[in-house]
Parts: structure tokens; sequence; C-alpha cells
């Protein structure tokens, strides 16, 4: 493949995107705060999803990309009802 | 796979695609930093929940093209739009009854106005106590 | 303005692919808008964002959603809530110069959705005036009635 030092690449920076994200959860003054930053970590998921299938070649990376995209809302949800204590 | 010119070329355009996305998420990243509240934070988040994720997986579809993989791939990029904005409206919304005000550069909030229908709590009481702890 | 000409002579599925690709222009630039300004320096930074009420011509269900969706969908601008009652979307914007723009803006992006969604446009008048939500205007005297 020409791409395994590219994807190694690739897979560092998007590591640095994921540690902003992490130090802003980390850091986020309020709960809402930190679920955006949970956000951005969890596109950066499906990032390294993407990446480590292509270098491993796995057959099934976009079903599992599928899935995570359809599912990725629900921690965004949660966040957002944890921050409200449960009210709507 | 092969090495035929047009998968030289559709690796290329790939590997640019996934660059591309990588460094919106980068720059979201950044935003989190430099944008002074939660509403700014998540419009500079929604660049890489709806181009950042879709240059990625389509980077990835033309790395690895198949005709199935095309379809689940247009799957994921929609479902992706759909649900990155249910995410972030609920997040806006909770942000809002939560006592996330706006920062001081907004110029006009109509919304304060209606703030004690919503929470029940007058803005100015509950201003920081449910900040948590750093 | 090119979109205002013969609304809804063109066959449905016309209109809504050309709304389609005016939308991801609108996406793109957006994205652009964003992305560079996130990149300036602070102190050259040109946001300049803005909470405002918009009044909507929106009447369905599916109107609402699509038109709240895709608001957010767009980068800079948030839909935070709204009022289906007053027929208010309150909007958060990345870019508002004044207010008004901002409302013209979300109010054009309605505009091209709901010719594009609607058989007929059908009617696009809004709201005129702001509306009054609860019984007073300042949140601290209702806080107080409270128990």
């Amino acid at each position: 493949m020409i791409g395994e030092i590219v994807l190694e690449i690739a897979l560092i920076l998007l590591a640095v995107g994921m540690l902003l994200a992490a130090i802003r959860a980390w850091l986020g003054p309020r709960i809402t705060d930190r679920a955006v930053a949970a956000d951005l970590i969890f596109f950066a998921i499906i990032g390294f999803i993407a990446l480590i299938g292509l270098r491993t070649g796995i057959e099934a990376l976009f079903d599992i990309i599928l899935i995570a995209t359809l599912l990725g809302f629900m921690a965004a949800i949660s966040m957002a009802r944890l921050g409200l204590g449960g009210r709507r | 796979m092969d090495y035929t010119t047009l998968g030289l070329v559709m690796h290329t355009i790939g590997l640019v695609c996934i660059f591309l996305g990588i460094a919106t998420i980068i720059v979201a990243g950044i935003g989190l930093f430099k944008l002074p509240d939660l509403y700014l934070r998540a419009s500079a988040v929604g660049t890489s929940a709806g181009l950042g994720v879709a240059s990625i997986v389509i980077g990835a579809l033309l790395i690895d093209f198949t005709w199935l993989n095309l379809l689940k791939a247009l799957l994921a990029v929609v479902a992706q739009l759909l649900t990155s904005t249910v995410g972030s409206m609920a997040i806006a919304r909770a942000g809002y009854l939560n006592n996330s005000l706006p920062a001081p550069i907004t110029h006009t909030d109509e919304l304060l106005t209606t703030r004690g229908d919503y929470t029940g709590q007058s803005a100015e009481t509950t201003a920081d106590p449910e900040a948590e702890s750093q | 303005m090119p979109s205002h000409r013969n609304p809804s002579s063109a066959p449905w599925i016309w209109r809504i692919l050309s709304f389609l690709f005016w939308y991801a222009k609108e996406f793109f630039l957006a994205n652009l808008r964003v992305t560079i300004d996130v990149l300036r320096p602070t102190r050259r930074m040109k946001a300049n964002p803005a909470i405002a009420a918009v009044p909507a011509a929106s009447v369905s269900d599916a109107e609402w959603t699509l038109i709240s969706a895709l608001i957010t969908l767009t980068p800079g601008t948030l839909t935070i809530t709204i009022s289906k009652e007053h027929r208010v979307l309150y909007v958060h914007g990345m870019f508002a110069e004044t207010r008004d723009a901002l409302a013209e803006e979300i109010q054009e992006m309605e505009n091209r959705l709901l010719r594009a969604m609607r058989r007929t446009p059908g009617d696009l008048s809004r709201p005129l005036q702001a509306p009054v939500i609860g019984a007073g205007n300042t949140p601290a005297e209702e806080g107080g009635e409270q128990p």
C-alpha cells in the first residue's frame, strides 16, 4: 500500500484534534461545554475507525461507520439531558 | 487492490479528502478554545460534524471502493448530517436552559426576555451556582 | 433575485433539486467562513453573534422540523428553540451584523425551502409583532413569584 506512512501521519493528526477536544472537555466550565467537546471527540473516533479500518483492511468497515454515525447522537442527547438534570 | 492509474488517482483523492476532514476536526478543536461561549463553540464543532466526517468517510470510500460500500457510505453521510443536527440542537437548548448565557460580544439576545418562563428561576440568581467545579 | 421568478411553475422534483444545490452551496460557503474565522487571530475575529427571534412562515410539523434542522446544519447558525404558537424561531447567528440581517438570511432560506416543498407557495406571511411570552418581560419579577 502507498498509504502506510501517510495513514499513520493522519492518525497522529487526528489524535491532536482529539486531544484538543479532550482538554476542553476537562476544563469546560459547564456540562454543556463538555458535551460539545465530547461530540467533537466522537467525530474524531469515527475518523479513527475509518483510518484503522483502512489500515487493517477489514471487510465490515463501512457497516461499522454506518452504525457509528446512526448512534452518535445518543451521546449528545443524553449529555443534554444530563445537563438539564432530567428536565426537558 | 491493483495499481491501475484509476486506482492510483482515487487513492490520492481519497487521501486528500481524509486530510481535509482531519484538518476540519483540528480547526474545530482550536475553535473550542478560541471561541468564548457554548453557542459559538457548537457552531465551530458543526463544521466538523457535517463536512469533516463526510469527507473522511468519502475519502475512505475512494480508497476502498465497491458499489456496496458506496451505498453504505452515502447512508452514513446522510445519517451523520441528520443525527448531528439533532444532537447539537439538543445541546444548545440544554445549554440555554442550564443558564449558559451567551458571551458579552453577543449584541442581541431576544431569547433572554422569555427566560423566566422556561427555567422557572430568575436569570440573575442562578447565573453561577450550577457551574461545576473546575 | 432569481428564485423569485415563477416560484411554482417548475415541476416538483426540479424545484427540490435546485433547492438542494443552492443549500449545498450555502453549506460549503458557511463552512469556509467559520473555518477561516476560527483560524484568524483573536483580535481580528469577525464573529459578531446574536440571538434573534425570527418570525417564521412554516405551518406544518414537517416544515418546522426541516427548517430548524437546516438552520442548525449550516455552520454559524443554530436553532436554540422554536415557539410554534407564536410562530417564532430563536436562532443564534455567528456572523450577524445586525439582528435584521440575521433574520433576513433565515427568512430567505425558509422562503426557498417552502417554495421547494409545497405544491403551491401558499401563505408566506409572517407574524409582525414580537411575541410577549410570560406575564412580564423581566425575568427577575417572574422568578420572584416562584415558590
